[in-house]
């Protein structure tokens, strides 16, 4: 125990970007709490009870409020998700705050058919949980969380009433709830309570050991995940939608659905008819991916496939995954240059000798070493993508883009949807005032103590297999809100939209209705090259005014389209043989370059 | 006469010390590959909390 609290101290002290911030924003000094618990272990006549050990550990790291920085749970618990067989989700409904059965399992789960005769169902209102007023017992239950932000612990707090991984928090307490709820065909005020049984979900054993984050091992020091939120989002998915049968309810454009390769990544794309327009929609579950090409491959496959005249991005509940895939994703929506984000590291001996002694962290060096003499507590900031691979696939989807967030987006998502609003890509749609806001790169112990190279301090095995995850470097975003940290305050959506019942338990009807509404008052627009000859392409946009042609970045033509839809002939002088191999056009409206696509040379 | 010139000695391979291998982060050790992780929770089970809670040692 001792050791673990040791190191937990080393880690807080040395390596922890947001210690700094921490202790300003809300009044916490976990080193001196992690100092007076070892105390405490090393006066101990007898061993403490691991419970309370447990206990004392976990609300150290709660008390940070950072889903990044966490101590991991030994086995059995890292590979246990507890759970109950349904899910709640909030809406507003008249004005009031409101909270819905949105899933239910069809298998027979204890207690569930007893509450099924009791007219237990998918859509019901819950208004009691163990006796205490429904929105209470949520607002307590967020007061545990670790959420950053008041939107995201009450995120949180809601997920968690019904499933929670128990490799970040011991096993409920209660062994059963009581669930007070209205019934459908109640008249007046009549309630029913009925009583479920707390499940646990074990996942099999493989041979490397457990874990969610599949980047692959050579990628493992550019996560940015909720590592949390994975468990339960994969844990959700195979319990509600794999074993159990998923909702029956109506849906936008069903019959238009383009089937995905990557299922668990892309659960959804099709166009959704809405009295607005047709429109491209698209969900991304995560960005939890081995690797970060594959991942754009299909995003471009499957957007091939949709309306060109408008995409709605949905990418509530994602925890995030590997950095590279969010970035990388940026460019595929605009014509413009993406600028990707910034990391710092905590000024510290530690930070300045991983970066003196490992080739990849390198850049950070001078930077470290200098806060001898400035004092600043971070290192200058420096990307994890390069600009050149953040910008060497070029835009994909050329229509007006609007993005859904909710307050469980976290990390690489929380990046996504700042780099989607600092480059002006397209609006954001929240359901809730913020993202997670999860602003930070974050490595597993094991990656940590091998770097460190430190085995007395950092042994690579910690008793009890225990083991620690870190935020390690810190963003901070870019253009607009250049230096705007993201961790805490996470982005603020342009239009909020408080979900309806509708949208709980008819797919989002509202929320896309909504999204289509905005998408319909932007216009779309189109640019397309083929190459027809050695120096001759043929050209087709709509509502573009003006095309530039470029042989890499060296310009060699400009176009007039006259008409909204141009179909053209372009004859371009020979390229040099040694010359760049990418013809570029970029299509402008007005002054504003609003398409642009890129061919490979015959 | 001119005398032949010496010929270097050939260095075989056997005789090459090998390069020190350098920790870098890509020796960490091995890790569930994705599709480890998919049959992990593919092939979960589900028991009651109290059953769970037993069996550990708390």
């Amino acid at each position: 125990m001792r050791q673990i609290v040791a190191t937990a101290l080393d880690l807080v002290e040395r390596l922890y970007v947001h210690l700094p911030l921490k202790r300003s924003m809300y009044a916490v000094n976990p080193v001196q709490r992690l100092r007076l618990l070892h105390r405490r272990l090393e006066a101990a006549v007898s061993t403490l009870p691991d419970r309370d050990f447990y206990d004392d550990l976990l609300a150290t790291f709660s008390e940070l409020r950072d889903l990044h920085t966490t101590f991991i749970l030994p086995e059995p618990f890292r590979s246990t998700t507890a759970y109950l067989p349904f899910a709640i989700e909030a809406c507003v409904t008249r004005g009031r705050r409101e909270f819905v059965v949105s899933h239910v399992f069809t298998n027979g789960e204890p207690g569930l058919a007893r509450a099924r005769a009791q007219g237990f169902d998918r859509g019901v209102v819950v208004t009691h949980w163990n006796g205490v007023e429904i929105a209470r017992a949520v607002a307590a239950n967020a007061h545990r969380e670790l959420g950053s932000n008041p939107a995201a612990r009450r995120a949180q707090g809601i997920a968690s009433m019904t499933i929670r991984w128990l490799g970040q928090s011991l096993p409920p307490d209660e062994k059963w709830v009581d669930v007070s709820f209205r019934p459908k065909a109640a008249r007046g005020d009549r309630r029913e309570t009925t009583r479920f049984e707390w499940q646990v979900f074990q996942q099999h054993a493989t041979p490397n050991g457990h874990g969610v984050a599949k980047a692959a091992a050579r990628l493992r020091h550019v996560i940015g995940m909720d590592e949390r939120c994975e468990v339960e989002r994969q844990v959700r998915r195979e319990l509600f939608q794999i074993r159990s049968k998923g909702p029956s309810s109506r849906a936008f454009g069903r019959d238009t659905a383009v089937a995905s390769r990557m299922q668990d990544v892309f659960p959804s794309c099709r166009d959704v008819t809405t009295p607005a327009g047709r429109f491209g929609y698209i969900r991304i579950a995560t960005f939890n991916v081995e690797r970060d090409a594959p991942f754009l491959r299909e995003f471009i496959r499957l957007v091939g496939h949709v309306s060109p005249k408008g995409l709605i991005i949905d990418v509530r509940g994602n925890g995030g995954g590997l950095i590279t895939a969010g970035e990388r994703l940026l460019q595929l929506l605009t014509p413009g240059p993406i600028d990707p984000v910034r990391f710092s590291f905590l000024n510290t001996p530690r930070t300045a000798r991983m970066a003196s002694t490992h080739p990849f962290l390198r850049q950070w060096k001078t930077s470290i070493d200098q806060a001898v003499e400035t004092g600043t507590d971070s290192s200058q900031g420096f990307p994890l993508s390069t600009a050149a691979s953040c910008n060497d696939i070029g835009q994909k989807y050329q229509g007006p883009v609007v993005l859904i967030t909710d307050a469980l987006c976290y990390s690489t998502t929380d990046i996504f949807a700042a780099g989607f609003q600092d480059h002006g890509i397209g609006t954001i749609l929240g359901v809730d005032p913020a993202t997670g806001a999860g602003g930070a790169n974050v490595w597993e112990y094991a990656l940590i103590s091998q770097l460190a190279g430190d085995p007395v301090a950092l042994p690579l095995q910690l008793p009890s297999d225990a083991s620690f995850r870190f935020a390690v470097r810190r963003v901070t975003r870019v253009a607009g809100n250049a230096g705007v940290p993201l961790e805490d305050l996470g982005v603020r959506p342009d239009i909020e939209h408080k979900l309806t019942r509708r949208d709980v338990l008819e797919r989002n009807f509202d929320l896309i209705n909504r999204a289509a509404r905005i998408l319909s008052r932007r216009p779309w627009q189109q640019l397309k090259v083929t190459q027809t000859g050695a120096v001759t392409f043929r050209v087709k946009s709509t509502n573009i005014q003006i095309v530039d042609a470029y042989f890499g970045r060296h310009p060699v033509h400009q176009h007039v389209v006259r008409g909204k839809r141009g179909d053209f002939t372009l004859s371009l002088p020979r390229r040099r043989k040694d010359g760049p191999r990418t013809l570029r056009l970029e299509g402008f409206r007005g002054d504003r370059l609003v398409a642009a696509t890129r061919l490979q040379l015959r | 006469m001119a005398t032949p010139t010496k010929k270097k000695p050939r260095t075989t391979k056997s005789t090459k010390k090998p390069a020190a291998k350098q920790q870098t982060y890509r020796d960490q050790p091995r890790v569930p590959t994705s599709r480890q992780i998919e049959e992990s929770i593919r092939r979960g089970t589900s028991v009651s909390l109290e059953h769970f809670v037993k069996g550990v040692k708390l």
